[in-house]
């Protein structure tokens, strides 16, 4: 009886440690492979002189930390690596309970969607979700601290007066010239 | 135990709440697709405003669960949405609420009141147009029918919409 208790005990134990499945884990790991490209950029990149910004503008910057993004980009011989990765991002945004998705568009072999984590108007992620079947697909993380709704609105103003570092972009635009990348354009 | 086994009975069909008979037509190339959330709605719902036309679009937000819009110019899937929408209509408590025919295009509208005259629980749009695309549009949630309104000129159908919830 004992024995049966302690096993119980254990595989309780067990499920508890499960970890899901995460896109941070997932991004980490093809971060080096050569079908990938990965960038992480900071806010910095937007160079938005603080003095031209109002207090709420001030405080949803602050609130958006930084931006993750994974791309597969797809050629004559990755074809089906492209659709077996496509496959796992979508199990993990679809199995992991953290994401919760927003929105979906698809059309013609081409999607875009877009998830949040986080509840009660503080968010801590967003993550965009695009591809394309010609071309691959792209993940793109933001990462905060407890943005609000009205955060994300006077986001949206800053992003108006910002100067966009597009030096930083580069690597990205250059991966995927001369095809150019097709994410949806989903304001959150 | 039987009780055991009836609340379970009970229970399982609430797990898969959300789920659709619609969610068929998702990732099919010959179909656009489009679908919001109610976490999405719940985000907006978040958002100060002050004019009159956003308060209404925000009270709208609050009360749907789910907006579902799937567009298709192919004939076989445009039949099979034919045929998925009556199967609907026949096994749930829809009433048409209003039918225009112009130019070869068919727009139905059906709801699922909850009772009262303007309360929607479901609305189902079905338009069917032989020499362009076929358009089903599917809300659920608990909202106004004269809240819609706002939604008019972002919907494919909102025209049509407007008219219907000043109808009422």
């Amino acid at each position: 009886m004992k024995n049966y208790i302690r096993l119980i005990v254990l595989s309780l134990l067990f499920i508890g440690c499960k970890s899901e499945p995460s896109l941070q884990k997932y991004m980490a790991k093809n971060s080096e492979n050569n079908n990938f490209i990965a960038l992480d950029l900071g806010a910095d990149i937007l160079r938005v002189g603080q003095d031209k910004l109002t207090t709420d503008e001030k405080e949803a910057l602050n609130a958006f930390q930084k931006l993750n993004i994974l791309a597969f980009k797809k050629n004559e011989t990755n074809g089906e690596l492209f659709q077996a990765e496509k496959a796992e991002v979508e199990k993990i945004l679809k199995e992991n309970s953290k994401y919760e998705q927003l929105m979906s568009i698809g059309s013609a072999g081409q999607g875009g969607s877009v998830y949040v984590v986080g509840k009660d108007d503080a968010y801590d992620e967003f993550v965009l979700f695009g591809n394309q079947k010609e071309i691959g697909f792209a993940i793109v993380r933001i990462i905060g601290n407890d943005i609000s709704m009205n955060n994300i609105m006077n986001f949206m103003s800053v992003l108006k007066k910002a100067n966009v570092d597009n030096e930083k972009l580069k690597p990205l635009t250059d991966y995927f010239t001369p095809t150019k990348i097709e994410t949806a354009e989903v304001k959150p | 135990m039987k009780k055991l086994i009836l609340t379970l009975f009970v229970l399982i069909p609430s797990l898969f709440f959300g789920q659709s008979i619609f969610d068929k037509y998702e990732g099919k190339d010959e179909i656009t697709t489009v679908i919001v959330n109610k976490k999405m709605f719940e985000m907006m719902g978040n958002v100060k405003s002050n004019d009159k036309e956003s308060q209404q679009f925000l009270r709208l937000a609050k009360g749907i669960d789910n907006l579902r819009v799937f567009t298709t110019t192919d004939k076989k899937w445009s039949s099979d949405m034919k045929a998925t929408v009556d199967k609907h209509l026949k096994s749930n408590a829809l009433e048409e609420l209003m039918r225009v025919s112009d130019a070869g295009q068919v727009v139905k509208i059906y709801i699922n009141s909850g009772g009262t005259a303007t309360k929607v629980k479901e609305l189902l749009m079905f338009i069917e147009d032989p020499k362009n695309e076929t358009v089903l549009v599917s809300l659920t949630g608990n909202f106004d029918l004269n809240d819609l309104s706002v939604l008019s000129d972002k919907i494919p159908g909102g025209e049509e919409l407007k008219k219907a919830s000043k109808k009422k």
